[in-house]
């Protein structure tokens, strides 16, 4: 299989698989772009697996060697590690806040210096947390600042 | 032991800039009103000993209370009880009338209200930047 990477200005990013026959290749490359890219797989218990869209996430938390991910209504599990997460979806405006903690930059609401470099954060659901003083650098890199 | 360390860090400069502050103050009012520019070393000391022990006060007020304006009003008080009473025992101002005292209270609350009324706005400031780059990346990367 040829494999070509093209960059064109002004166009929004696009893969494309041509084929002549539909094979097992070109199936689990389906299958990974689409359950990797924009999903993540959670559940609550273990014989009830969801796929969620990452942009419903507000944030993850690990806690007890367990992850678990906030949406605005719900709390699930995933068997991802925090460092797995991070390697997946930073892309994606995840970004790492703590050690214990990534959070979904597109549903923050606001943001607040409260002071020795720390950043409180407000989620889209009211709820706050901190970024610690060694990670609010990277975060400030992230969007920008 | 890192703690200690960040902490007394944070302590020593600012008992050095409230220690700089009063003996400014000292140095002025003598030179206004005796012509005297010198002050006694072990002045010098008790200042310092007394702003290190005020910051210490006011780093534990600050990491242990939460209510951020009530933690100011009962620090400012402290603080100027503190100043107060040690520049009467130490005799700081001896030469110099009781509105000298009276001054230096003036000076003290004001002085503290404007470095404190500073550090607000810088972090408005830096808030309000924030949340603009924020609404730009999340305007540039929609999800």
């Amino acid at each position: 299989m040829k494999i070509r990477v093209e960059y064109q200005e002004d166009t929004e990013n696009e893969i494309i698989i041509r084929y002549n026959q539909m094979n097992d290749e070109i199936l689990h490359i389906l299958s990974f772009l689409k359950t990797q890219s924009k999903k993540i797989c959670v559940y609550k218990t273990k014989d009830n697996l969801i796929v969620l869209e990452i942009q419903k996430v507000l944030y993850i938390e690990a806690l007890d060697e367990k992850t678990f991910v906030y949406t605005v209504n719900d709390v699930y599990q995933t068997s991802l590690t925090l460092y797995e997460i991070e390697a997946r979806y930073s892309g994606l405006g995840y970004c790492r806040i703590s050690k214990s903690m990534i959070v979904n930059i597109h549903q923050i609401h606001a943001l607040k210096n409260i002071g020795e470099s720390r950043i409180e954060v407000t989620m889209n659901n009211q709820e706050k947390v901190l970024i610690s003083r060694h990670y609010a650098p990277i975060f400030r890199e992230i969007i920008g600042i | 032991m890192l703690n200690l360390y960040n902490f007394l860090i944070k302590i020593k400069v600012k008992a050095i800039l409230y220690t700089c502050g009063i003996l400014f103050f000292i140095g002025f009012t003598n030179m206004v009103y005796y012509q005297n520019d010198s002050i006694s070393i072990w002045v010098i000391l008790e200042i310092f000993l007394v702003s290190f022990i005020t910051c210490t006060i006011e780093q534990i007020c600050f990491k242990y209370l939460k209510n951020k304006k009530r933690v100011i009003i009962i620090w400012l008080v402290l603080a100027t009880i503190i100043f107060l009473s040690s520049a009467s025992i130490g005799g700081w101002f001896s030469p110099l009338p009781t509105y000298a005292y009276v001054l230096l209270i003036v000076f003290f609350e004001i002085g503290s209200l404007f470095v404190y009324a500073s550090l607000d706005m810088l972090l408005n400031i830096d808030s309000q930047q924030l949340n603009k780059s924020l609404q730009s990346f999340q305007q540039k990367y929609k999800q």
